[in-house]
C-alpha cells in the first residue's frame, strides 16, 4: 500500500517538484505514472525510496511512515521496495548472477538461500542461460531483465520502475512489460513512470498524470471503468 | 555485522584494480617514508640541540679565604635547587694546569703565573639552559663571603636559547605540514578509490544495504593500504638508516652519540602506522559519505 497525503517537495534552490499530491495505491495495483519531463514523476519515485525527503505532507509505504523514518530503518524500507532504472545500473565488473546475488549478499542472506533465490529470479526473467555473462555482453533488453531480476530477488512488496523501457526498442520494451505484468499478477504492487504512450494505451492499468508537480488526472483501470459503466 | 561478507567485498575490490592498488600503496609508502625519516631526523636533531644547550656554564671564582667546608656547603646549596646538572670544583692547581695548557705557545705568560695567582672556581652546568641565570643570581648573592666573582655570558646564552627554540618550533611546524600533506594524500587516494566505486555505493544503498555494509569495506581497504604502505616505508627507512646515520655523524662530529635505538625506531614506525591508518580511515569515510548520501 502506498499513500500520499498532501505531499509537497521543494528543493533548496526553490524549485517546487511536487505540490500537495494526495494519492492512494492499494496492494497489488499496477499504476502508470505519466507526464512531461520535469513534471515530478521521478521525484515521486525518489520520495518512495526516501532518496529524497518530502518537504511536507505524509507518505506511507506499507507500515513505513517516510516522514518519520530513521536512517537505520531506511535499509528495511528499501528491501521492501524494488527499483528498476532506465539506465539499468548494473555493476559492470560482476556477472549477471553476481549482480542479482549482490542485492541479497549485502543483506546478509545465507549462501544457499542466495543461490536458490537468484536462480528463481533468473528463471522469472528468462535469463538463466546468461547467468555467467557480464553486462557488456548483453543487449539493452537483456540488461533490463537482469535489473528486474535484481529488483525482485528480495521479494519486495512494491516495485518502482523509472522509465524501464526508455532505452529499449519496441520488442524488448514489450518483453519487459510482460515480465512486470507477471510480477504484478503474483501480487507485487507496480508503479511505473513512463513516456511510452503505446504501452499506457494498450495495457488496462490505472494511469496517474502529473504536470508541474501536481496530480492532474487519475484514470482508473479499464476493469474498474467497465464495472462502473455496467452499473 | 557480517565481517566475512565485508572482507569478501574488500578483497574483490582490491583484486579488481591491481594497478590502482599498487599506485596507491606506492604513493602512500613514499609519504610515510618521508614522515618516518623526517621524524628520525627531528629526534636526532633534538638530541644534538640539547647537547649544545648543555655546554654553557656559570663560573664562580672563589675567595682564597673560602674554606673547603664553605665550598662544600655552597655546592650543596646549588644542588638543592634541583636545577644543576654538574658542579665541578676547579682547584688552584687544576686552574694553573688549564692555564698552562691554554697558553702553551706563549712561555712569557707562563713564567709570571703560579698556582697562588689563580683562584679556585666552581663550574656549574644546569639541566636546562634557561636556569643558568637563576644559578648566576644565587652565586652573585654569595659574593663577598665565599664567591669572589661570577662569570656568566647572559647574552650568548640568551642567543643560543633563542636559536634552539627557533629551530625546534620550525621543526614542529614542518612536521605538522608534513602530517597535513600525508592526510591530504591519503584522503585523495582513498577518495579516488571510492570515486571509482561510486556506482556500487549508490546501488548498495538503493537495494537496502546498511550504512555499515557500505562503509566498512572501504574502511578495511584503506586500513589495508595504510598497513602495507607503513611496512614498506619502515623497511625503506630501516634500509636508509646507515646513510642517514653517516650523514649525522659527519654533521655533528663528536657532539652527540647518534646510535639508533631500536625502541625509538619501533616507536617511529608505530606512530607512522597509526597515523597512516587513521588518516586513511578518515579520508575514506569522508569520500564514501559523499557518494552514500542516497
Amino acid at each position: 500500500m502506498i499513500e500520499f497525503l498532501e505531499v509537497s517537495k521543494k528543493y533548496p534552490n526553490g524549485t517546487i517538484a511536487l505540490q500537495d499530491v494526495s494519492l492512494h495505491i492499494p496492494d497489488g495495483d499496477f499504476v502508470f505514472m505519466i507526464g512531461p519531463s520535469g513534471a515530478g514523476k521521478s521525484t515521486m519515485l525518489k520520495l518512495l525510496i526516501r532518496e529524497e525527503k518530502a518537504s511536507s505532507g505524509k507518505l506511507m509505504v506499507d507500515e513505513f511512515d517516510l516522514s518519520k523514518l530513521s536512517a537505520d530503518k531506511l535499509p528495511h524500507l528499501r528491501r521492501k521496495v524494488g527499483l528498476i532504472f532506465q539506465d539499468f545500473k548494473l555493476l559492470p565488473s560482476m556477472t549477471v548472477w553476481e549482480n542479482i546475488a549482490f542485492a541479497l549478499f549485502t543483506r546478509g542472506t545465507n549462501d544457499k538461500e542466495i543461490a536458490d533465490t537468484v536462480d528463481e529470479a533468473l528463471a522469472t526473467v528468462s535469463m538463466s542461460d546468461k547467468a555467467a555473462s557480464f553486462p557488456h555482453q548483453l543487449s539493452g533488453g537483456e540488461m533490463q531483465r537482469v535489473a528486474v531480476a535484481r529488483a525482485i530477488v528480495g521479494k519486495p512488496s512494491v516495485l518502482l520502475a523509472d522509465e524501464p523501457t526508455g532505452n529499449l526498442d519496441g520488442k524488448a520494451a514489450w518483453e519487459i512489460m510482460q515480465i512486470l505484468q507477471k510480477i504484478n499478477d503474483e501480487g507485487t504492487t507496480v508503479v511505473m513512470a513512463t513516456h511510452n504512450a503505446d504501452i499506457v494505451r494498450t495495457l488496462p492499468h490505472r494511469v496517474i498524470t502529473i504536470e508541474h508537480g501536481k496530480l492532474v488526472a487519475d484514470h482508473p483501470t479499464r476493469k474498474v471503468k467497465e464495472e462502473a459503466k455496467s452499473k | 555485522m557480517n565481517w566475512g561478507r565485508m572482507i569478501q567485498i574488500t578483497k574483490s575490490r582490491i583484486s579488481r584494480g591491481p594497478t590502482h592498488v599498487v599506485a596507491a600503496i606506492l604513493v602512500m609508502s613514499a609519504s610515510f617514508f618521508v614522515v618516518t625519516v623526517f621524524t628520525f631526523i627531528l629526534i636526532r636533531s633534538n638530541i644534538a640541540l640539547s647537547y649544545f644547550e648543555s655546554l654553557p656554564q656559570v663560573t664562580a671564582f672563589l675567595k682564597d679565604s673560602a674554606s673547603p667546608e664553605e665550598i662544600s656547603n655552597l655546592q650543596s646549596d646549588l644542588q638543592a635547587t634541583g636545577l644543576v646538572a654538574t658542579s665541578s670544583l676547579v682547584s688552584k692547581d687544576q686552574a694553573l694546569a688549564k692555564y698552562k695548557a691554554q697558553n702553551a705557545e706563549n712561555p712569557a705568560l707562563l713564567e709570571l703565573v703560579t698556582a697562588d695567582f689563580l683562584p679556585a672556581s666552581l663550574e656549574i652546568q644546569t639541566k636546562e639552559i634557561k636556569d643558568l641565570q637563576k644559578i648566576a643570581d644565587t652565586l652573585n648573592a654569595k659574593k663577598g663571603t665565599v664567591v669572589e666573582e661570577v662569570i656568566f655570558r647572559a647574552d650568548v646564552v640568551s642567543n643560543l636559547s633563542r636559536f634552539t627554540t627557533g629551530i625546534r618550533n620550525t621543526a614542529l611546524v614542518l612536521m605538522a605540514l608534513l602530517l597535513l600533506s600525508l592526510t591530504i594524500t591519503s584522503s585523495f587516494i582513498t577518495g579516488l578509490q571510492t570515486y571509482v566505486n561510486r556506482d556500487e555505493i549508490e546501488i548498495m544503498r538503493l537495494i537496502g544495504a546498511t550504512r555499515a555494509f557500505v562503509y566498512t569495506p572501504f574502511m578495511l581497504e584503506s586500513i589495508f593500504y595504510g598497513i602495507i604502505a607503513s611496512i614498506l616505508a619502515s623497511g625503506l627507512a630501516l634500509g636508509s638508516m646507515p646513510f642517514v646515520l653517516a650523514w649525522f655523524s659527519d654533521l655533528f662530529k663528536g657532539v652527540a652519540a647518534v646510535q639508533i635505538s631500536p625502541v625509538v625506531f619501533a616507536g617511529i614506525v608505530g606512530v607512522s602506522l597509526v597515523v597512516g591508518v587513521f588518516t586513511n580511515i578518515i579520508g575514506s569515510y569522508i569520500a564514501v559519505r559523499r557518494y552514500a548520501r542516497v
